[in-house]
């Protein structure tokens, strides 16, 4: 008697149980460091995954995934309600409220019996009215998201950043939800593996579902449907459902196509020439003057402040010539005197500065020092 | 912070006077060519050498006012300086001379190796390093060292914008709008009309930014790079997320925050974390606030004014329409009086998680709880039974655990 088996899941369901699990998780790897973005983990992980473009490609790529399951389910689900007529197991009501309070009256020691669960336990009802809810927000806020500008057209802008934070914090609650309490009711509590091979023992369905255990025994859980209220009913069901799916894949490949949200290169910076060089002065403005004009030919307070300036930083000792003084500069140096009273031409100091010397004068102050000589070398 | 670290001594060596790019750096030269040719009987002197031995000596010539010499090119060099001028610079009080900088030891002096004017100030920045040889290497990074490289002989070296006979400690900070003009006039009156730039020049508001402050002291990076436009959020942080520095002016510090946890700024987070080599698509604070002609928020030439904020966004999102603009939520964190639908839907979801997830832990937990209260009861009763009579048979009757 313990080794018969009950099928749990038909082949077709579990294909679609496993589709989900591909699109969500790639859903959450991809989601949740957006999500978290400032984290140093999320950073890496979207790095590894090959950047934020691709990260958001994979996201996009799974929600595509996830929205074609979702109308792949409405047509099954609906198959099984029209034309296979079975019971609306998965509808919640009142005896699951029920149920939930005596589990935990039980858990608690309150109560000797665990509850009886029929094909559905109130715990997977709240699962899976769990993902519907979930998917439904995620897909209108995923619009949202993704075409922000027709969403705008309709609504006012500050929803989509409302829809922004609603996708996010409805992705962590799915995400804890299922760590929380799929993986502890599937895989913790009792490793059940109906998943995969679509069958529970009759053990299992004794302890989770020993109501459907009791129906199934008693003949009641399938429907009675003859061959031929089936096929007039799938005739009818088909073509409607055909309709509808193809709308709603429209609607899909609408929602994915919808616009292309930015340009894909912005054209970035200003619209100024950035390299213009302002056009030089060829000169500084002129600057003072070093010596004070008008210059008389004479030495004291004229020549003597020329000369010193001019050639006084050489002329305190080379070629033992000092300007310091009057007298001293009559002296001359050791070659003897540099200057011959009244005949410039002569005086090897103006020579002297006809050939390069350092030190040169301007042509007005050689000029005045030319008159000077010429005028017989004054003091003043 | 390196660049800010540098910015001060960039300030203060920064140039005043500086007159004119032509004649920024001043080779000692002879006298003016033009009165080598003497009159009368000699008729090709043998010049005589002169040794020098003191900067008096080169200031004795060289103090003389609109002294020119010819270069091969057909420019003239002014080699005239205001004696008292080189005297206050800091390289005089510092007592750098004339021949630390001018390998010249002697009149007539040696033939100038340049052959133009720009070639002149190229050579002289040349001995610069000697001395400054930090600044010299971080130069070496520069985008005027690379463009040099590559053959521009226009892009900058050191005497262009630090002049070596006049260069004082202490210059006005907007001087450096100035300096920087020489070349990119263009954008300095950009800069003059924007809000930092204003400031800067009206007041010499220490809180605004000037050039080095983005852009860097001597290791200069191109503006134009990815990596420097990547990261230039970060540059406009600096100041704008510093509570003290934005006070005065009633700031919002939280703009950082706000861009990053926006959709544009979480992606240029990751995508610069990804790489550098590439500018982001998505909007950085310059491509909505400007360059550098950054405007008030409330000046009603603002990029991001109300008004105009609709066309920023168009420059990206060219069929977005009215409402499409208060999608970003204008830096605010979301509130009961700011953006109150995201700040609600935010609330919900922050008292649902914890909600929803409490009541399915508790469930787990008390459940976990019975079972495993259970199974030591079940394995206790196994004990005493096995003491009492037989062990039990294979495959009890206790629960899948």
């Amino acid at each position: 008697m313990s080794t018969s088996t009950y099928p749990r899941f038909t082949l077709a369901q579990r294909v679609e149980h496993w589709l989900l699990v591909v699109s969500f998780s790639l859903l959450s790897l991809t989601g949740l460091p957006q999500l978290f973005a400032q984290a140093g983990w999320a950073q890496s992980l979207i790095v590894l995954m090959g950047g934020i473009e691709t990260v958001r490609l994979i996201h996009r790529a799974a929600a595509t995934v996830l929205m074609l399951e979702a109308v792949y389910h409405l047509a099954a689900v609906g198959y099984q309600v029209f034309v296979r007529r079975s019971r609306l197991s998965m509808l919640p009501s009142l005896g699951d409220a029920r149920d939930a309070w005596n589990s935990l009256r039980h858990n608690l020691g309150l109560r000797q019996q665990p509850p009886q669960a029929g094909r559905y336990s109130y715990g997977e009802k709240i699962e899976y009215w769990a993902v519907v809810w979930g998917t439904v927000i995620m897909i209108i806020t995923g619009f949202m998201l993704w075409n922000p500008i027709a969403t705008a057209r309709w609504l006012p802008g500050q929803v989509i950043p409302a829809a922004k934070a609603a996708h996010g914090g409805e992705a962590l609650l799915a995400v804890l939800a299922i760590i929380i309490w799929h993986l502890y009711n599937v895989h913790v509590r009792h490793f059940n593996r109906s998943m995969l091979t679509g069958m529970l023992s009759e053990h299992e369905m004794l302890a989770e579902h020993s109501r459907e255990l009791a129906d199934i025994k008693a003949g009641m859980a399938a429907p009675r449907n003859s061959p031929a209220a089936l096929r007039r009913r799938r005739q009818r069901y088909l073509p409607m459902a055909g309709v509808l799916s193809v709308v709603l894949l429209l609607g899909v490949y609408r929602f994915v196509t919808f616009e292309q949200t930015a340009l894909a290169a912005v054209e970035r910076g200003e619209r100024i020439e950035v390299y213009l060089p302002l056009t030089a002065t060829p000169f500084p403005t002129p600057l003072p003057t070093a010596t004070a004009f008008p210059l008389r030919p004479v030495w004291a307070g004229n020549l003597e402040q020329l000369l010193q300036q001019r050639c006084g930083s050489c002329h305190g000792t080379a070629a033992g010539l000092d300007l310091a003084s009057y007298d001293l500069m009559l002296a001359g140096g050791q070659n003897g005197p540099v200057i011959v009273p009244g005949d410039p031409d002569n005086s090897p100091l103006v020579q002297k500065l006809a050939r390069r010397h350092p030190g040169q004068l301007r042509e007005q102050e050689l000029q005045v020092l030319k008159d000077w000589i010429a005028a017989g070398a004054p003091h003043n | 912070m390196r660049i800010l670290a540098n910015q001060r001594e960039f300030r203060a060596t920064s140039s005043l006077l500086l007159v004119g790019a032509l004649a920024m750096a001043l080779w000692f030269g002879p006298l003016a060519a033009a009165e080598a040719a003497p009159p009368g009987q000699d008729a090709t002197p043998a010049p005589e050498t002169v040794a020098i031995t003191a900067d008096e000596q080169c200031l004795a010539c060289h103090s003389e006012p609109d002294q020119v010499m010819a270069l091969p090119s057909g420019e003239e060099l002014y080699i005239s300086l205001d004696a008292g001028a080189v005297s206050a610079s800091v390289h005089s009080q510092a007592e750098v001379g004339c021949r630390d900088c001018h390998a010249i030891e002697s009149y007539p002096h040696p033939e100038l190796a340049a052959r133009s004017l720009r070639q002149v100030t190229i050579n002289a920045s040349e001995q610069c390093q000697s001395c400054h040889a930090d600044e010299a290497s971080r130069e070496m990074d520069s985008i005027h060292r690379r463009l040099r490289l590559e053959g521009n002989e226009a892009a900058a070296v050191c005497a262009d914008c630090h002049n070596p006979h006049y260069s004082r400690l202490a210059a006005p900070r907007s001087s450096l709008i100035a300096t920087c003009a020489r070349c990119h006039s263009g954008v300095a009156q950009e800069f003059y009309q924007s809000v930092h730039g204003a400031s800067l020049q009206a007041q010499e508001n220490a809180d605004v930014p000037s050039c080095t402050d983005c852009h860097g002291v001597h290791i200069i990076r191109g503006p134009h790079t990815a990596g420097f436009v990547a990261r230039s959020p970060q540059l406009c942080a600096r100041c704008h997320t510093d509570p003290a520095r934005m006070a005065p002016y009633g700031l919002n510090t939280g703009v950082l925050d706000t861009y990053v946890a926006d959709f544009h700024g979480t992606t240029q987070v990751l995508f610069q974390r990804q790489t550098l080599d590439q500018a982001p698509n998505t909007p950085l604070c310059i491509d909505c606030h400007g360059i550098h002609n950054i405007k008030s928020v409330s000046d009603e030439a603002s990029q991001v004014m109300k008004a105009n904020l609709l066309l920023t966004c168009q420059k990206c999102h060219p069929d977005a329409t009215t409402n499409f603009s208060d999608a970003w939520l204008s830096h605010y964190r979301p509130s009961p009086e700011h953006n109150p639908l995201v700040y609600y839907v935010g609330l919900f979801y922050r008292v649902f998680i914890p909600g929803a997830l409490g009541g399915m832990a508790l469930f787990v937990a008390t459940d976990a709880g019975r079972r495993l209260a259970d199974r030591r009861r079940a394995a206790g009763q196994r004990r005493s039974r096995g003491k009492a009579i037989d062990p039990p048979p294979a495959g009890g009757e206790t629960g899948p655990s």
